[in-house]
């Protein structure tokens, strides 16, 4: 008998539970913000918020996400501008921009060139920036069946990488997710003139960087990441960088509002304003400072693109070039 | 992440997946018991339909619902993409034909002679429901606590209409996606870790009501 | 008063009601007695319009039923008062088995209470009134369900062996009860019943089914020996 009011009690105490977690929603202020210390300045600011609050939407990749960069940024920038709150969407690079298409974000951050022309192009996006970069590198095994340490350059190693593995003396685990790594991994492949797909020996995860990484270290294989990812993992895996600097390599990270003609709804205003940052001198440094777990992970690049050796109209013409846009847009503050 | 954020994070998913199953429960309940108290031609096809719909791939029914939700859609005026209210729409949708579904034949498999004597009553339909419904009340609880385990444990839904944002829309299952991608394996078990305790607490209140209801039967 | 005729029902290739044809009169009880396997539940399901006969018709005070009808069903249903072998009760407390159907039939809820009192303490189980119905004994459930099905006020009841499972005194109890609400309300009573003392004791009219077939009507007195003839 006893046991029957202890499961009387109990029985009622998880209905209660149940009855108050369905109320709580309801007595929350702001649906969002319901961790206990949020992580950005903007609760301590008591000073009167000129503007009603401002959720800005960024669509951006899990890699840059994965990074931690963003993190620094929203805290330095929303302490600047308290009424904006910053949140994104961590997704596949053909996602983000599908995201941006169908207007559900308000800006794209994301590194690939051509799907990012093509989004400019049909109009989806505007005020495009490349803002930073970072690079690619080709790990593989110690050993290094394919010899890949002596290819001049990523054409030449991938080469190497296809020529050792059709005679079964390596292997190449792709992330097959069509993020930006994966991309520039079929682009270097198509470059090199041969065909990995199908064949026994490329591995497709369709997962994210780091468990591609564990795969590869799994089975000594070859394998694309970006360099702060690997950096992140050097003293947990294997493998080791075997070709690195190419300018195929390069990773360039580039920002871009979406159209507001086509989509009224998006916040222009605090889009323009968080990319004006992003350029800023103060957003520059930030980035350029950037460390996770002791390694800097990206290089600072606004106005001097062609440093690198390339040479891209849309940002440089001097007339109606974006990197114009944004220096006129800074030195007005 | 510290204590507070697992803190949000389970609560979030105890109240996206608990709204959702409480409104799935109340439709699908009472639809559940009219589909089997009724004959009508199509019957046997809504009762097929209903166990496809079960079983519908939640990645899929996240896209569709997307597509809703869009800016570009049907729905987009509404705005609630990327927000905890777009998660609580998707599962009701997963989780109402699994209510349904399972309270069709748990009022079907009740006796013969309790059916004919509570029809042989002559209640209007909605009185008869409620007659049944107390009948079959332990195998219906079942269902709609097997619908809530559904809910909590499923990702490929409100991965996608929720969009995983960081202390606004990340749940218990999308937070253990978030950490295996960036490599960081021991907050994905802490994370697998409540998500079982969450578990063994929907079966010990499974347990218990078993309990409580069957002990007051014989 | 009820008239069934030439009700056939089969059951797959098994012949469970041929032909049958009976009466039941308003302030008279009719018993149906008959081997085990003779097809009296079968045909005291289909006075209940519960089941269509194959063939055959069934009226009331000289109006056919039909059986296609749904709204006319319920509408009779509700002046039936059927009561099966081994009868259910409703999954909660005694008081409820029979406050509750009241209620959902249309009953104030001051109206519902008084009739639930008066039935329990009729039936001696006024204090048993708050203990879930499954708990009580098989003859009580019995008890119960009678209580039930009076309370609705039926115009025909439908017994299926009522004191199968009721010790010598409850017996009594019961069949005392069922005569003062016929003879009360002047309502139609067909009973199944394996008993021929209780047969003897309150049969106005008695049906022998035989194998699906009517093989003996008897109205007003009969023996012991008449009915051994043919059971």
């Amino acid at each position: 008998m006893k046991a029957r009011v202890v499961a009387g009690w109990l029985a009622s105490f998880l209905i209660g539970l149940v009855i108050g977690l369905l109320i709580y929603q309801f007595l929350l202020p702001t649906p969002y913000r319901t961790s206990p210390s949020p992580p950005s300045g903007a609760t301590k600011q008591e000073t009167p918020t000129p503007r009603k609050q401002v959720v800005l939407r960024i669509a951006t990749t899990t890699s840059l996400d994965a990074t931690g960069l963003l993190d620094a940024i929203k805290k330095r920038f929303e302490s600047k501008y308290p009424w904006i709150n910053v949140t994104w969407v961590a997704v596949g690079t053909g996602q983000a921009i599908e995201i941006g298409k169908r207007g559900d974000a308000d800006l794209v951050i994301a590194h690939n060139r051509d799907l990012e022309n093509k989004f400019i192009s049909e109009g989806f996006g505007v005020h495009g920036i490349t803002f930073a970069y970072n690079d690619f590198v080709l790990l593989g095994p110690p050993e290094d069946p394919a010899r890949v340490k002596e290819a001049k350059g990523a054409i030449e190693a991938f080469k190497a990488i296809f020529q050792a593995a059709e005679q079964g003396k390596a292997v190449f685990v792709s992330r097959g997710d069509k993020s930006g790594t994966h991309l520039r991994e079929l682009l270097l492949w198509s470059q090199a003139g041969v065909k990995p797909a199908g064949k026994s020996w490329y591995k497709e995860t369709g997962q994210g960087m780091a468990q591609t990484l564990m795969v590869a270290d799994q089975l000594g294989a070859y394998t694309l990441s970006d360099r702060s990812t690997y950096l992140a993992f050097k003293d947990k895996i294997h493998l080791v960088i075997l070709n690195e600097g190419d300018p195929l390599y390069l990773n360039l990270y580039r920002a871009i509002l979406v159209n507001p003609k086509k989509f009224p709804n998006v916040h222009y205003n605090e889009s323009l304003l968080f990319v004006s940052f992003l350029v800023s001198p103060e957003g520059q440094e930030l980035i350029g400072t950037y460390t996770k777990g002791g390694a800097k992970l990206f290089n600072t690049c606004f106005g001097n693109l062609t440093k690198l050796g390339i040479y891209d109209p849309y940002e440089y013409d001097e007339e109606a070039g974006q990197v114009r846009f944004y220096r006129e847009l800074l030195s007005r503050g | 992440m510290d204590a507070g954020e697992l803190t949000q994070i389970t609560l979030l998913s105890l109240r996206v997946s608990g709204t959702a199953v409480f409104l799935s429960s109340i439709i699908g309940v009472w639809l559940g018991t009219y589909i089997a108290i009724s004959r009508f031609k199509m019957k046997k096809l809504v009762v097929t339909l209903i166990d496809t719909f079960m079983g519908t791939p939640p990645v899929l029914l996240g896209l569709v619902l997307y597509l809703f939700l869009s800016r570009s859609g049907p729905l987009g005026f509404l705005g609630i993409l990327f927000t905890p209210e777009a998660m609580i729409i998707a599962q009701f949708l997963l989780t109402l034909p699994i209510v349904t579904g399972l309270t069709i034949p748990a009022v079907e498999s009740l006796p013969r002679e309790i059916r004919e004597y509570i029809k042989s009553l002559a209640l209007p339909a909605h009185y008869e429901a409620l007659l049944l419904i107390n009948e079959a009340k332990i195998n219906i609880i079942g269902g709609v606590l097997a619908a809530f385990s559904r809910a909590v444990s499923e990702v490929g839904a409100v991965i996608i209409v929720g969009g995983n944002i960081r202390y606004y829309t990340r749940v218990l299952t999308t937070a253990i996606v978030y950490y295996t991608n960036s490599g960081e394996f021991d907050t994905v078990l802490w994370l697998g870790l409540v998500l079982t305790l969450v578990y063994f607490a929907i079966n010990v209140v499974i347990l218990l009501i078993r309990y409580r209801v069957g002990e007051r039967s014989d | 008063m009820i008239k069934a005729s030439n009700i056939v029902k089969n059951y797959g290739e098994a012949k469970v009601l041929d032909n049958v044809s009976i009466e039941a009169h308003r302030g008279r009880i009719t018993v149906i007695m008959g081997p085990n396997g003779s097809g009296k539940s079968t045909l005291l399901r289909i006075l209940a319009l519960l089941v269509p006969p194959d063939s055959g018709r069934l009226e009331l005070d000289n109006t056919p039923i039909d059986f296609n009808n749904e709204v006319e069903k319920v509408n009779l249903q509700k002046k039936i008062g059927y009561l099966p072998q081994r009868p259910p009760v409703l999954s909660t407390s005694v008081y409820n088995n029979i406050y509750l159907p009241l209620r959902l039939r249309g009953k104030t809820k001051v109206e519902a209470k008084k009739t639930t009192e008066s039935i329990l303490t009729m039936l001696r189980l006024k204090d048993r009134a708050n203990i879930n119905a499954h708990r009580l004994s098989g003859g009580q459930k019995q008890l119960l369900a009678l209580g039930r099905a009076l309370a609705l006020n039926p115009e025909i009841l439908l017994l299926d062996e009522p004191t199968a499972s009721l010790s010598p005194n409850t017996a009594e109890f019961v069949q005392d009860i069922v005569k003062s609400y016929v003879r009360e309300k002047n309502c139609h009573a067909v009973i199944i019943s394996h008993s021929i003392p209780e047969a003897r004791k309150m049969a106005d009219s008695l049906y022998l089914l035989v194998s699906g077939k009517i093989k003996a009507t008897f109205n007003g007195q009969f023996s012991e020996a008449e009915i051994l003839k043919w059971i």
